[in-house]
């Protein structure tokens, strides 16, 4: 408030070239904004808007996209339960599965996490960065936290146009891939989330 | 309202009545002069007939009308109070209980059903009150009528006028009976003395005009689930507590990072003020020295100005935030106690059932008992008393049925006729200890004794060598029953395992002791660990981890030239005494040690002679934690009982020091030293020896004498934690164990020994008193060898099959 006030006025003679260009910037689009829409521009917009997509999604599935080392992974998103800022992971005395980290708090709950790239034979080679998160899977057996070096948000796609994944993917990640999804920017392995968590589930056993 | 139907309401209101009505009857049977005992069960009734009403609960109306004019009678010197009719309004108590519990889907069917029921319990209220009870407690039994009705109450009632059944009927009149009842809730009359009454009230709880109730009472009963009153319970799901428990320990967390924003916002204050300084320094110094221009002036007065602004108005944010720092941070710590103490009952809230049910349960068997309950204000997490129910109760029946004589009996003794029951709960170092004390005619060691010889548990040889207390263990024994003859109460196998079992399940212990013609005392010893616990934190291979406060002798720092090895062993001084130490993260497996620096600091466990140092990295601090357990996939993780969010919000785990004592022991006890913990893999097992693995000391020991005898080593571990430990620290040719143990249990153990390559060939032997099919399949499942059952060891079964494992021994 008191800077505010003690401003001195835009229009003032020593005002900065910066603030006059910000201030013109404004002017213009307030220009903008407010004059009248010619008539057959706003049916035009209208059309546009209106428009129905050109690519009908016959078998809608909303996919959790993210990346771990190179690869980039997708979940369908109704397995998924909260995607959640890392935070620190507590290793358990005497535990012998090599899938199994330990234990970290999402959300005020303790919740066992997991070695994602050993389970998909994924190397990371660098440490997680401020974008990292864990991605919780969970089913009725409960949740699993999954640290992933990125999520890139939840997107719906067509389960028809997913394709077989090829011969050429590892191993342990084959066994838990369920198709490869064409998403812009590439291909995305899916994978099979009852799978993963039965894996997972295995390694406590 | 919030979800609430009304039969919910109904239902809400009904438990805290019948609640009353179950305690002021029992008082006025105890105490029949005490007229002033009998208007709060008047209300009751009444109360519960009016909520009826307005839930179409017609059985309950009847079956509580009847209630309020036996008591009226009472009240009004008509009538005096007895046994019996005290029976029969408990029986009305019920009834009511039971009509409240059903959903409202079966209502209609359960009414059909239980009409005749509520008619009859009806009928013998209004029919004069029954004076000899104990006549009825052999009819009770020895008819039992065709009709189901009759049935339902022949379990309990006594016999009724032939005719009392459908007199009643349509009975929603009020009588005359000097009570004032108006028929409709229009002549609700003196307010404060009829809570609840009036239909209409409750039925237009929805319309906002309802105007103010002037009676207080009616209000709360018409809003039940809303506003209660104060210490009055409300049904929450444990998920959903759970869930705000967590939340409101994340808000205490997130709150501290304020502190944090603050620190910021004063490192930009302090960057405002120094630029500020500096350079209204340098403009003064230049305009002094005339070498500012008056156009330059011009422009940085104002400039200068808005850079002093923005330093104050700097000030003032970080002020606004530590105010709001300070204020969330007491709010948040004030929510997360709150949230906490909720999960906290008083004991009272369980044992309030029982008097009711040992006073039946006395008549049912011709006893007198009196039950004193001391400590129902001591507070008991919520898991844990429900978890309490069940064995209470078993405790409880087992004392009237078994361990209390019938009253001519006492007599004779020398003992009052009424006997007593003390049932009590306190907290006693850290612990919560919970006994049931009877002063009976005691348990007879002897037959006991016998009893397990002549069941093949254990061979007189050995029966006779084991003192009273080993004898009293085969008291909780699944099955075993020293009960001459088989009774409804108790006596049917179903027995004191029960006990023992819950207890274990929560980490604790059952105890029995007995002195013959004097009584006996069980006495359960649990955690308090499903709540809070004060612990040190300390650091082990950059891992954080809480050891209880009760569980700690004390935590030494101290020069790392007073840490000196004697016969092999790391060990320091305190108080005289030598104290052996090993590596925290070798004991755990977390890791290597870290090389110690001039000051090592070590964490004393177990009392007594065995005090053991364990070397940690550093010493973190102190904190109330809130224990959790783990997540129960991961199944007994050895050393850890359970685990909490510290309040930063980072995990850590909760030591269990009683497993580390144990495993400390088997590390130094074999002699060797610090960091060589993990045996080779592929090393040579000493031939012929036998770890034992079984919670019960008897059964250890027959097991022991059997292999002894045989020429074997034997070593034993109490439960399968402790044989985990052992197996890893010793060198076995053999693993014998039981199933049914504390902590991790003999199929935990076997799985866990299975996935070890180091033990994949280790031939593994169960034994156990489980003999059912399914219980061999889950054993042989896990990777047991061979399965057998305790009776084994009567014949030379069980050394047979040790011979064909592993051989005769050599020595």
């Amino acid at each position: 408030m008191t800077i505010n006030e003690r401003r001195p006025a835009m229009n003032e003679p020593h005002a900065s070239p910066a603030i006059r260009e910000e201030r013109d910037g404004r002017d213009r689009l307030r220009i903008l904004l407010d004059r009248d829409v010619p008539p057959n521009e706003l049916a035009e917009q209208t059309r546009l808007v209106a428009r129905r997509p050109e690519v009908q999604i016959e078998q809608p599935v909303a996919l959790l996209l993210m990346v771990l080392g190179h690869e980039r992974l997708a979940v369908e998103a109704r397995w998924t339960s909260v995607v959640a800022r890392l935070s620190a992971i507590r290793r358990l005395p005497h535990q012998q599965s090599p899938l199994v980290r330990g234990i970290c708090n999402v959300g005020g709950r303790l919740v066992i996490a997991a070695h994602m790239d050993r389970l998909l034979g994924i190397e990371r080679e660098r440490e997680p960065g401020p974008a990292a998160r864990f991605v919780v899977l969970e089913d009725e057996r409960g949740p699993w936290a999954l640290e992933v070096d990125r999520v890139d948000g939840i997107r719906v796609e067509d389960a028809a146009r997913f394709i077989d994944p090829p011969a050429t993917v590892s191993h342990a990640s084959a066994r838990l891939a369920r198709a490869m999804a064409p998403v812009e920017g590439g291909a995305v392995t899916v994978l099979d989330a009852p799978a993963v968590l039965g894996a997972l589930a295995g390694a406590l056993t | 309202m919030s979800g609430f139907s009304l039969h919910e309401l109904f239902r809400a209101d009904a438990e805290a009545q019948l609640a009353v009505l179950n305690d002021g009857l029992l008082a006025l049977e105890r105490d029949p002069g005490a007229a002033a005992g009998i208007e709060p069960l008047m209300r009751a009734a009444h109360s519960i007939k009016g909520a009826a009403r307005i839930v179409n609960l017609e059985l309950a109306v009847i079956v509580a009308h009847a209630m309020e004019d036996a008591l009226v009678a009472v009240q009004a010197g008509r009538e005096a109070i007895t046994a019996g009719r005290v029976d029969q309004l408990l029986r009305g108590t019920d009834f009511l209980a039971r009509a409240a519990e059903q959903d409202e889907a079966s209502l209609a069917a359960w009414s059909e059903e239980h009409r005749a029921t509520a008619e009859v319990i009806a009928a013998a209220l209004r029919a004069p009150a029954p004076t000899s009870p104990t006549s009825t407690e052999a009819e009770t039994v020895a008819a039992a009528p065709a009709n189901t009705a009759a049935a339902e109450i022949a379990r309990v009632d006594r016999p009724l006028a032939p005719d009392a059944g459908t007199r009643v009927a349509e009975d929603q009149a009020p009588l005359s009976s000097g009570h004032p009842e108006g028929a409709g809730a229009g002549a609700t009359p003196g307010a404060a003395a009829t809570p609840s009454d009036g239909g209409p009230a409750v039925a237009k709880t929805t319309s906002p005009a309802q105007p103010p109730s002037a009676n207080g009472e009616t209000a709360r009963s018409s809003a039940a689930p809303v506003a209660t009153t104060r210490g009055e319970p409300v049904r929450v799901s444990a998920e959903r507590l759970e869930r705000i428990m967590q939340l409101s320990g994340e808000i205490l967390v997130a709150g501290r990072r304020f502190e944090s924003l603050r620190q910021t916002a004063q490192g930009i204050r302090d960057a405002l003020t120094n630029a500020s300084d500096g350079l209204r320094a340098l403009f003064n110094a230049s305009a002094a020295q005339g070498e500012v221009s008056p156009a330059e002036q011009t422009v940085a007065a104002p400039l200068l100005h808005e850079l002093a602004g923005a330093r104050t108005a700097a000030l003032r944010h970080i002020e606004g935030l530590e105010e709001l720092s300070r204020r969330i941070e007491e709010l948040s710590s004030a929510l997360s106690h709150a949230a906490l103490g909720s999960r906290m009952r008083p004991f009272g809230d369980l044992s309030a059932a029982f008097p009711r049910m040992v006073r039946d349960l006395a008549r049912q068997l011709n006893r007198r008992v009196r039950l004193d309950i001391v400590g129902t204000g001591v507070h008991v997490d919520r898991e844990m008393l429900s978890r309490l129910e069940a064995p209470l109760t078993h405790l409880l029946r087992n004392c009237i049925d078994h361990g209390i004589e019938p009253p001519a009996e006492r007599v004779t003794a020398g003992k009052p006729e009424e006997a007593t029951i003390t049932l009590s709960a306190r907290h006693h170092a850290g612990r919560l200890v919970i006994s049931v004390a009877d002063d009976g005619r005691g348990i007879d060691a002897a037959r006991v004794r016998a009893r397990a010889i002549e069941r093949g548990l254990v061979p007189e040889s050995i029966a006779r060598d084991l003192d009273e207390s080993e004898v009293l263990e085969f008291l909780f024994l699944p099955g075993f029953s020293t009960a001459s003859e088989v009774t409804e109460i108790s006596g049917r196998g179903v027995g004191l395992d029960v006990v023992q079992s819950m207890a274990h399940e929560v980490g604790g212990a059952v105890q029995v002791r007995s002195k013959p013609g004097a009584g006996t005392t069980f006495t359960m010893t649990l955690p308090v660990a499903v709540s809070v616990v004060r612990a040190t934190i300390v650091e082990v291979a950059g891992e954080p981890l809480a050891f209880p406060l009760a569980r700690l002798e004390r935590i030494v720092r101290r020069p790392s030239d007073e840490l000196t090895t004697v016969q092999g062993r790391l060990q320091f001084d305190q108080d005289g005494a030598s104290i052996g130490v090993v590596d925290a993260a070798t004991v755990l497996e977390l890791g290597e040690r870290a090389v110690p620096d001039e000051v090592f600091t070590a964490v004393v466990v177990g009392g007594g002679r065995q005090r053991y140092g364990l070397l940690v990295d550093r010493l973190v601090g102190e904190e109330d934690l809130v224990v959790r357990t783990l997540d129960p996939r991961l199944g007994k993780v050895p050393h850890v009982s359970a685990a909490a969010l510290l309040e930063g919000g980072d995990p850590v785990l909760i030591v269990d020091t009683e497993d580390l004592v144990a495993s400390i022991r088997q590390l130094l006890g074999e002699g060797r030293t610090l960091g060589s913990s993990r045996p080779a893999p592929g090393r040579v097992a000493t031939p012929g020896r036998v770890l034992v693995v079984d919670d019960s000391a008897t059964v250890r020991e027959v097991e022991r004498q059997l292999l002894t005898r045989a020429g074997y080593l034997v070593d034993t571990a109490i439960d399968g934690v402790d044989g985990w430990n052992a197996l890893v620290a010793g060198r076995y040719e053999l693993v014998v164990t039981d199933v049914d143990m504390p902590r991790m249990n003999g199929i935990e153990l076997v799985r866990r020994i299975r996935a070890d390559a180091r033990f994949a060939s280790l031939p593994l032997v169960i034994v156990s008193y489980k003999d059912r099919e399914e219980d061999r399949l889950r054993g042989m499942e896990a990777g047991a060898n061979a399965y057998l059952t305790k009776g084994s060891f009567q014949d030379e079964t069980f050394i047979n099959l040790v011979r064909d494992l592993i051989g005769a021994p050599t020595a």
